[in-house]
């Protein structure tokens, strides 16, 4: 989940934009600069954004359960012990649009952080 | 998994609905089952429903069993029967089987419709974001 979120991190110097606009243009600012330049925290993500950071970790392990339970039931399908083949079909439509969603989330994740590695150039 | 909650909400209700088609089966298999006045008729079974504990669709809360007296009916020839020449039969009517039997295949389309809406909804959303 770390590897996940650590390329992202950077985001969270975006901070400073928040500080902007609540505390006025004091050294809020200045926070939030300290969190993109400073590489002396490479650790899990703390923060204004570990709330995001934990909320993608958990919605990784549900599309990893919902995957795994598909993954089980069409075992059980194939060897006749599943009563109702309905079950996996609708696990199965799950866990897809599960996967379906992660992916949305994660490409717009890849273009957000492009977008911010465009803004240095 | 409550993110697509509905599909998980409409599942609980086909699990409901093919216990109640499983029911109806039994139930008109042994319609002609036949037993001796000394024991027990064949006992439809009846699948009580009602809305599941957690709060997300439906559930089995049990199976409730017909009249274990049954009919007493007059077959002579019936190698089962008694002194007298009665048998028991279920006490089971077709017709009313044969209803039950539509409402629950309906009912069993009607969640399966639920599951492919949501699911073309759900679509619909993530494609929002793509």
């Amino acid at each position: 989940m770390i590897l996940l979120t650590s390329p992202i991190s950077p985001i969270s110097g975006f901070s400073a934009i928040g500080g902007l606009s609540e505390r006025g243009v004091g050294l809020g600012g200045l926070n939030g600069l300290g969190g993109m330049l400073g590489s002396s925290e490479p650790q899990a993500p703390q923060g204004p954004n570990s709330d995001f950071a934990g909320m993608l970790a958990k919605g990784i392990e549900n599309v990893q359960a919902s995957q795994t339970k598909a993954a089980d039931l069409a075992v059980q399908v194939a060897d006749g012990r599943l009563a109702d083949p309905a079950q996996y079909t609708m696990a199965s439509t799950e866990a897809a649009l599960g996967l379906q969603l992660t992916m949305a989330i994660r490409n717009k994740a890849v273009e957000a952080f492009q977008e911010i590695m465009r803004m240095q150039a | 998994m409550s993110t697509f909650n509905a599909i998980g909400i409409a599942g609980s209700g086909v699990t409901v609905y093919r216990k109640w088609l499983d029911a109806v089966a039994d139930n008109l298999a042994n319609i002609n089952t036949t037993t001796r006045t000394s024991e027990n008729a064949f006992q439809a079974r009846y699948v009580a429903a009602r809305s599941a504990q957690d709060g997300n669709g439906a559930e089995v809360a049990g199976v409730r069993f017909g009249s274990a007296e049954g009919i007493l009916a007059y077959e002579p020839e019936n190698p089962l029967a008694d002194a007298e020449g009665y048998v028991r039969r279920p006490d089971i009517d077709m017709g009313n089987q044969m209803a039950q039997l539509m409402m629950a295949q309906r009912s069993y389309q009607a969640n399966l419709a639920v599951v492919d809406r949501a699911r073309e909804s759900y679509t619909a959303a993530i494609n929002l974001g793509k």
